[in-house]
């Protein structure tokens, strides 16, 4: 693919920069971040220094935080790795928390009936009882997508609390806990629990599924076919459509599968923290996940990285709020802060980039993207054009 | 028909806010741009309408604060969806999350502990109970005795009755004229009635003043601090002597409870403290159910006893064996002064703390504070009384000038290991004592010098203690009793000019009427 002379090659070369400055936004985006957040500690009347240690070093000083940063980590590689996907492909699904969610009540159901059954069945049984609940979560927003052309922001978004009612509806009625009466489902049978990985530890084979489920990602994304005409569809949907992909369904593809690994994220949560369904299982680790990937460039080992990140922020702020008496909500000004940066930075980035290449900037990228795609049918995929409604104006 | 009403009238209430968030959703939808930002919008704007609000009492202030934090939030959001051209939903997301952040973090930084900064009555009477329960129960009582012979303990107990009433209006008052200090906490005492409340601001002033000097002078030299560890000393040495055969020095006690004072003020240690204000009610129950068995052990002593104090409160106490005797002048002085010094009414200092309590009405911590002088002096004060008379200890030559160990040896001659248990009372009626002391005196000192220099003081706090410990008793006492008179003389002038005040709160409060509730921003409490 490389070596080719003419326009291609010089559009390439502008292009560079966007590989060697993801990490530099991210290192960027965290400084400019601590920075802005040293407001509010110092309105707290500690050190920020002092609270950055605590936030960032002191969870990595003993065996037993340095765990349960992974611990904290599990869930939002899961929904950074489903954000991510999804968003590569320019499918915009804030519906991570609800599918989630969906993902933990089929792991609990299931969790409830597979005593019986050795525990590798369980354990398959559930997670893909996890996958499908999220995906069908997905579904119906991605086909009103590409059917109607309807904001699958604000359906996906508004399914959350949706979710969240059913989890809560399911807690209080059929799956109250018969013995103490709260509401909490009935625990899920031993079979069913994710084993820890090392004693005395919370830290479960989720973290090594959470890191499988990348590493696939990753490959796809990066090295085959589909990764590359869902790439495409996510830098210019018309460019290809044109190059003669078939984005309705890559955008429902990508869609399904955001869904599924969100919900594997459930999964893990139930199966490998709390054996059951609870209310507050998730603390939003759908919107955190949007955090993660976009912190992680929608880069697979960038969101490991980023995942890793703010599970030690977590760690870190719950400690850092009895060490030093700042509210531990501190957290989320910094995750909401850091999202808010990236995306800023992200933002200048593009615009420093569309400048540097010809004139018509946004235009330009989509006709890069129009020639990556081109280029992709013809030597890899013989997928026939199709004339198809689901996509949008860019911009709309 | 009404459910209809009622129906109609839920559904408005609950649609308001969907109103607002709605127009502006369509807004800036109109010119394109989808704000996910609204949620953690409204957020902030509720948090900083409320705080302004709140701190300027205006809701017109609020609601303008909010709209401003509205204003600010869509600029952000703007700056970056569309100077910037970044993502509209991430940022939207962005956004919620971190104004939620912010103004939940903001609310814990203003608000929370708020509520317990006013604490409940029963946690104001536990503080009052556990700074004013202290050695003056044990040792006070048995100086009194030695200075004044039997007839004093009569003394203490009109004191007492007289203490019951000046408590209830020391108590009242400071409830109704607390103020709210620039850093957000209740502060109370008699500095504020006295200066709030005399018509002659300069006079109240100065008098406030004087309180406050002579109020941190007590703490340091009198009866807050180097009495208090002066008992605790001498009761260990006792108990060790009776228990183990062992002679210890004064220092040693001395030591050990400097130290534990110190982790608390000077460590923050708080739970060293938390602890011990637990223990005190224990304590007062385990100590007078002693003495209470001390007692019936030597009920055939009781009517004697009670004719030595009832004839000689108002007849010269003949000398007996060591004891050199006293006149009725004596007995008065040495009555009323142990008496104040125990249950402190008149003193000003309990105010300090019966002056934040979470109540309705200031005359409800007024009958707190009447109880709390009635357990002090009637129940425990004569407890002790009635064992040492009872003993007959006090007599003898080996226990003139000496108080803590008179009161451990009296108790030993009929119960087991009674001086362990006067020694660990003493010890923790001593502690709770000190801690409650150096709070009070603290506020003296933010009155005279406002909020600042509070930890060169707590150490020279913690230093007296030590110095305490090994100091005769009569040196130790005499200067309290001389400290205390100057910290209540202005307390009692303010109590004589603001008596009216009393009279006014407390027919409103069993009229019911409530016209001066006690709430924390009513007029009667403005801000320094």
């Amino acid at each position: 693919m490389t070596g080719q002379a003419g326009p291609m090659a010089a559009v390439r070369r502008s292009l560079r920069p966007t590989r060697w400055s993801t990490p530099g936004v991210a290192v960027a985006a965290v400084a400019i971040t601590f920075a802005l957040t040293a407001v509010p500690i110092l309105l707290a009347e500690a050190n920020p220094f002092a609270a950055y240690y605590e936030f960032l070093v002191s969870p990595l000083t003993s065996d037993f935080t340095r765990l349960e940063v992974l611990v904290g980590a599990t869930p939002i590689l899961f929904t950074g790795c489903a954000v991510a996907i999804a968003f590569k492909a320019g499918y915009w699904n804030i519906g991570a928390e609800g599918q989630l969610l969906l993902g933990a009540i089929a792991a609990a159901g299931i969790g409830q009936v597979v005593g019986d059954l050795p525990p590798i069945v369980a354990l398959t049984l559930m997670i893909a009882g996890g996958a499908l609940a999220g995906a069908a979560w997905a579904l119906l927003p991605a086909l009103l997508r590409v059917r109607f052309d309807i904001d699958e922001v604000v359906t996906t978004l508004l399914l959350n609390p949706v979710a969240l009612l059913l989890v809560t509806g399911m807690l209080n009625g059929p799956w109250r806990d018969p013995v103490s009466g709260f509401p909490e489902s009935p625990r899920i049978a031993a079979v069913a629990e994710l084993p820890h990985l090392i004693e005395r530890s919370r830290l479960h084979l989720g973290f090594l599924i959470a890191l499988v489920v990348i590493g696939i990602a990753w490959y796809v994304l990066a090295r085959t076919p589909a990764g590359l005409r869902l790439r495409a569809t996510g830098l210019s949907p018309h460019g290809s459509r044109f190059a003669g992909v078939n984005v309705t369904r890559v955008l429902l593809g990508a869609a399904l599968v955001s869904g599924a690994v969100a919900g594997i994220g459930g999964v893990s949560e139930v199966a490998g923290i709390q054996f059951r369904l609870t209310g507050g299982l998730s603390p939003g680790f759908g919107y955190t996940g949007i955090v993660v990937a976009m912190l992680g460039g929608l880069w697979m080992p960038g969101v490991i990285l980023a995942a890793v990140f703010l599970g030690d922020l977590a760690v870190g702020a719950s400690s850092a709020g009895r060490a030093l008496g700042i509210p531990s909500q501190l957290g989320a000004v910094v995750q909401g802060t850091l999202l808010l940066v990236t995306v800023g930075l992200l933002a200048l980035r593009r615009n420093r980039l569309a400048r540097s290449t010809t004139p018509g900037t946004g235009a330009a990228v989509d006709s890069v993207a129009a020639d990556l795609a081109q280029e992709l049918a013809v030597v890899a995929d013989p997928a026939e054009p199709e004339d198809q409604p689901g996509t949008r104006e860019p911009g709309a | 028909m009404n459910f209809f009403v009622d129906l109609l009238a839920a559904t408005l209430r609950n649609a308001t806010p969907l109103v607002y968030g709605t127009v502006g959703e369509t807004y800036t939808e109109r010119a394109g741009v989808l704000n996910l930002g609204i949620e953690g919008t409204m957020y902030a704007g509720a948090f900083s309408g409320f705080a302004v609000a709140y701190a300027t009492g205006s809701p017109l202030l609020g609601l303008l604060a909010a709209i401003l934090t509205g204003v600010l939030a869509g600029a952000i959001m703007a700056l970056l969806t569309v100077t910037l051209g970044a993502n509209q939903h991430v940022s939207g997301i962005g956004l919620t999350i971190g104004l939620i952040g912010v103004s939940e973090f903001l609310n814990r930084l203003l608000f929370s502990g708020q509520e317990a900064k006013r604490i409940t009555p029963f946690q104001a009477l536990s503080t009052a109970l556990a700074a004013t329960v202290g050695n003056g129960n044990i040792g006070g009582v048995a100086t009194a005795i030695l200075l004044g012979g039997p007839g004093a303990v009569f003394w203490m107990w009109v004191c007492a009755t007289v203490g019951m009433a000046t408590k209830y209006a020391e108590a009242t008052l400071g409830v109704h004229y607390r103020v709210r200090r620039e850093t957000g906490e209740l502060a109370s005492g008699p500095m504020y009635y006295i200066s709030r409340g005399i018509p002659n601001a300069r006079l109240g002033r100065a008098l406030a003043l004087m309180f406050a000097f002579f109020g941190a002078a007590t703490a340091m030299f009198g009866t807050g601090n180097m009495a208090q560890s002066n008992t605790v000393a001498r009761t260990f040495v006792e108990a060790s002597r009776t228990i183990f055969k062992l002679d210890v020095p004064l220092w040693v006690p001395g030591l050990f409870i400097t130290v534990l004072v110190g982790m608390v003020l000077l460590g923050g240690i708080k739970r060293i403290a938390g602890t011990a204000e637990k223990l005190v009610p224990t304590m007062i129950v385990i100590y007078v159910v002693s003495a209470l068995a001390y007692i019936a052990m030597n009920l055939d002593h009781m009517p004697h006893v009670f004719s030595l104090i009832f004839s000689d409160a108002f007849t010269p106490s003949a000398a007996v064996g060591g004891f050199v005797g006293a006149t009725m002048a004596q007995g008065i002085q040495a009555g009323v002064s142990r008496g104040v010094l125990s249950n402190e009414a008149g003193l000003g200092s309990a105010p300090i703390a019966h002056g934040i309590a979470n109540v309705k009405h200031p005359a409800e911590q007024g009958t707190v504070g009447v109880f709390e002088v009635f357990t002090d002096t009637i129940v425990v004060c004569s407890m002790t009384a009635l064992v040492i008379l009872s003993s007959g200890l006090w007599t003898e030559a080996a226990y003139q000038g000496a108080s803590g160990d008179l009161t451990s040896a009296a108790m030993s001659t009929s119960i087991p290991f009674a001086s362990a248990i006067v020694a660990l009372s003493s010890f923790l009626f001593g502690f709770s004592t000190l801690i409650g002391w150096c709070y009070y005196v603290e506020k003296c000192f933010e009155y005279l010098f406002g909020s600042r220099a509070i930890v060169p003081y707590r150490v020279v706090f913690t230093i007296l203690i030590l110095v305490g410990s090994v100091t005769t008793v009569r040196v130790v006492w005499a200067l309290g009793t001389l400290l205390n008179g100057f910290m209540a003389f202005p307390n009692l002038i303010g109590l004589a000019f603001l008596g009216g005040t009393v009279a006014k709160l407390t027919k409103d409060y069993f009229s019911g009427e409530g016209k001066y509730n006690a709430v924390p921003d009513a007029p009667g409490a403005g801000t320094v």
